[in-house]
């Protein structure tokens, strides 16, 4: 067993002695300030009042399946194969039809179902919207801000990296189409809470515990995420005995539910199930194609990702005096350039590789770029960002958030946001507000 | 790698890096945007011929006249001539403050030069650039001056422009309504007014402001007084600035401002009224039944037994709120008086909390005094400032001007948090406010 890793780096700028302490109005007051800054910012790209969950959702219609005792979506045309009969990007199995993605939404469904259906009498499958605002948007910024404070110990800049977050990145569009439940939108903005308790902990306390929610959180969402139980794993080695145990136990506790389903639905373990969501698919269907010539993952998909997700420049069309911001395909912009806060990462990486909990946590994060890069998909369905960057850039944020503060940095920092903000606000269409006063909830 | 420092401002005494305040300006423009982009869609934003009195005039003026043309046969009758306009002996006339006729007239000139139709509306990019893109030049420039810190400065525009009842003024813009226009207008020219008399105090950035404010908002006239009195004392004082004119040439320039701008007032009203004090805002009311037009023609367009009822919608009235599924709305009561400033716009508390300071400082009291007396005009005038659901417009005539002389103490103890947690309020009511449709 190796020595216990020593207490976080007291000389890195995240110390507590190197920040005096705030009053303790201030968290409260910059939070709020945040939420403000949320609404006013980003609140005509969001809609909250105009989200709706229903079971047109996989993982909703897979919930309330449970709830009536199994394991496929009723389908009232799944006679056959095709695609336009079944649920967006549903698995076609022996005539049957199952929801292939993590089954977060799902679990919740059921347990919400007796709320929603029971004491509300909601027809089965809508969610009530205060629910799904709870369970889907309101840990967002909450989460954000104090993982966020706990790095840079200031509420203020706290609270300017969550907009950067919220704002600046993937996740703004993700939750914009959030509103109209869909499935792959939702499962990346739930992830990005899971993901940032994670990394919470592992460059605070290292307590394991939380650790493992986040990650059970994110694997439940985005299943690659699961990948972040290595440096997890590492860390609880690190630790001790006792820790390492816990871990991997609750690794095995996480994996559990997911690998079940999949031997319940698919027969095997490993099965995810998502090369059947291209059964009936037309022939031209790249993804399809390169699904079915590739497999799910292969490294022939590395360069066409690593294109999308790194170095594909946006439409950038001027019409004087106006500047329209347009996707290129779907397949996705550099995130570098929609969010070069990310630059970060490289600028600073001689100071967090110094830091043993962030190379950790930055070491941890290349399986899962690998496995995205491999995977048969860019992303798709992202016009103008890269929608599985979310998948370790909240991690990169928090690792580097302590350094992004002070003289040239702060206002370096300040420039990224504001870029970012800009960008994805000119990307994004408003979305007029519809008052509803009438009318079913 | 040094250890981090939280502040973004220069030690004192340091002048700011030129990067430092050109990238303060571009923060402050990119939160305009996102802030405020999706309420003022500067993209939509057009002069509509059939609505602004300023181009209808323009074209009168390119016709030789200065009459307006009529809607319909009857142009007594409210219905058959532009909303707001006055009728008189036959013939329909614009009353509103000529700037924007002027601008329109310039438009149409250069316009027809480039080879454009008569009724070709105003190019739109002329109409955003000559009304919008000022506000944050200007606004950023003026707080600059007072409060010398590029961040700071930034922040109090962006109060200014989003936590004030400018907002919704830049909002009605998109058609070019007169009444809007002439707001947003005249806030450039109190912001240059005040940025200059505040700040180095050349007087001809003043000069120009106090004509712009003039040639948009007749009241604002009233800082005239104050422009005069703070180039006399000033140098008087003995304390002159570098490139401060002496008093004689301030006073000149103010003097040449004045003519220039009460004296092209008096001359359209005597043209069109036969008065240089008739400024034919009671002849709108010729043809029409409203409770407006039934003051004005009681107690006349100014009296002070208004009052009461202006003091109270400009201090006290409270905004109709209500909560609807998921859905703030303010303001879409049937009350459209106006709302109290303190309400919507409490930063501007710190004019009493503050009083004593800026009361001992004689450019600021005088530009204040001189506030009172635009305030003064306004409560004694026979309308509220209606239509305005949940702000108060006439207020825009001294909330610039207020805002420039607190800007300083804002920097001082708590006061940046206060100020920060009232540009938050302002900004969201504001934004609620604008997004209600109300």
């Amino acid at each position: 067993m190796a020595a216990e890793m020593p207490a976080p780096d007291r000389a890195s700028p995240d110390s507590p002695a190197a920040t005096p302490p705030e009053p303790w109005w201030k968290p409260w007051a910059c939070f709020i300030l945040l939420l403000v800054a949320v609404q006013v910012t980003l609140g005509h790209k969001i809609a909250l009042s105009q989200w709706t969950l229903t079971a047109d959702n996989a993982a909703v219609a897979e919930g309330l399946a449970w709830v009536h005792g199994r394991l496929d979506l009723h389908e009232p045309a799944a006679d056959g194969p095709d695609p336009e009969k079944r649920r967006h990007d549903t698995a076609y199995v022996d005539g049957r039809v199952y929801n292939v993605f993590p089954p977060m939404m799902a679990f919740w469904t059921a347990l919400l179902h007796p709320l929603h259906h029971t004491l509300l009498g909601m027809p089965e499958g809508l969610w009530l919207q205060t629910t799904y605002l709870a369970v889907v948007f309101c840990p967002l910024p909450v989460v954000g801000f104090i993982a966020f404070r706990r790095q840079t110990r200031d509420s203020a800049w706290a609270a300017l990296l969550t907009l950067a977050w919220l704002g600046g990145t993937a996740v703004l569009p993700n939750l914009a189409e959030a509103r109209f439940g869909y499935l792959g939108q939702i499962n990346h903005v739930v992830s990005q809470v899971g993901l940032l308790i994670l990394a919470a902990d592992l460059l605070g306390r290292q307590r394991i515990w939380p650790g493992l929610i986040g990650l059970a959180i994110a694997t439940y969402t985005r299943q690659m995420t699961f990948l972040y139980g290595l440096p997890l794993l590492y860390v609880a080695w690190r630790r001790g005995r006792v820790r390492l145990i816990g871990c991997l136990v609750g690794l095995v506790a996480v994996a559990s539910p997911l690998l079940t389903l999949n031997y319940l639905k698919f027969g095997n373990p490993l099965d995810f199930g998502y090369r059947e969501i291209y059964v009936g698919r037309p022939a031209d269907d790249d993804m399809a194609v390169r699904c079915r010539e590739y497999g799910t993952f292969s490294p022939r998909c590395i360069p066409h990702n690593f294109r999308a997700m790194h170095l594909t420049l946006p439409l950038v069309e001027t019409d004087f005096p106006f500047v329209k911001v347009g996707p290129p395909g779907l397949d996705g912009v550099s995130m570098w350039l929609t969010t070069p806060l990310a630059l970060w990462a490289i600028l600073a990486a001689r100071w967090w590789w110094r830091d043993p909990s962030r190379r950790i946590v930055m070491c941890g994060t290349l399986p899962v770029m690998v496995g995205l890069l491999c995977y048969h998909s860019p992303g798709f369905m992202q016009s103008g960002y890269s929608r599985f960057a979310l998948d370790f850039l909240p991690l990169w944020l928090l690792v580097v958030a302590p350094f992004t503060r002070g003289g040239w940095r702060s206002w370096f920092t300040l420039g990224c946001v504001a870029w970012s903000l800009l960008y994805f606000n000119l990307l994004l269409q408003d979305i007029p507000l519809q008052v509803k006063t009438h009318g079913p909830v | 790698m040094s250890q981090p420092s939280s502040s973004l401002d220069p030690p004192a005494g340091v002048p700011e890096p030129t990067p430092q305040v050109v990238l303060s300006a571009l923060l402050l423009w990119v939160g305009l945007h996102l802030a405020a982009g999706p309420i003022v869609r500067l993209s939509e934003w057009r002069v509509d011929p059939l609505v602004s009195h300023g181009w209808m005039e323009a074209a009168s003026w390119r016709a030789g006249r200065l009459d307006l043309p009529a809607r319909g046969p009857n142009p007594q009758i409210g219905h058959d001539r532009p909303r707001d306009t006055a009728y008189v002996d036959g013939r329909v006339y614009n009353v509103f403050p000529p700037l924007f006729t002027m601008l329109s007239y310039g438009a149409m000139v250069l316009q027809s030069w480039q080879g454009e139709p008569p009724e070709a509306e105003f190019y739109p990019p002329w109409y955003v650039g000559l009304v919008a893109l000022p506000l944050p030049l200007v606004g950023f420039w003026a707080f600059r001056q007072v409060t010398g810190r590029s961040a700071w400065a930034a922040v109090l525009t962006a109060y200014w422009i989003l936590g004030t009842p400018l907002l919704k003024m830049l909002a009605n813009c998109r058609l070019g309504e007169t009444n809007e226009l002439n707001h947003v207008l005249s806030n450039t020219g109190l912001m240059l007014l005040a940025g200059d008399l505040l700040g180095r105090r050349r007087i001809w950035p003043a000069a120009i402001g106090l004509v712009i404010g003039m040639w948009t908002r007749q009241l604002t006239a009233f800082y005239l007084v104050g422009a005069i009195w703070i180039a006399w004392a000033a140098s008087r004082s003995g304390v002159m600035l570098r490139m401060q004119p002496t008093r004689r040439k301030g006073l000149v320039i103010l003097g040449l401002a004045g003519i220039v701008g009460l004296g092209t007032l008096g001359a359209l009203n005597a043209l069109k009224f036969g008065s240089v004090l008739d400024s034919g805002y009671s002849y709108i009311y010729k043809g029409r039944g409203d409770l407006y037009a039934q003051r004005a023609r009681e107690a006349g367009l100014f009296d002070v037994g208004f009052i009461p009822r202006n003091a109270y919608y400009m201090n006290l009235a409270l905004p109709d709120v209500r909560w609807s599924r998921m859905n703030l709305l303010i303001g879409g009561g049937d009350d459209a008086d106006g709302t109290s400033i303190w309400l919507t716009c409490p930063l501007l508390l710190l004019a009493f909390r503050d009083a004593r300071r800026w009361w001992q400082d004689p450019a600021r009291r005088a530009l204040m005094v001189s506030s009172l007396g635009v305030i003064l005009g306004v409560l004694c005038y026979h309308n509220t400032g209606s239509v305005q659901h949940g702000f108060h417009r006439f207020s825009l005539d001294f909330v610039p001007v207020w805002l420039m002389v607190i800007a300083p103490y804002t920097l001082h103890g708590r006061r940046p948090s206060w100020t920060l947690a009232a540009l938050a309020y302002s900004v969201l009511y504001f934004n609620v406010l604008c997004r209600g449709g109300a």
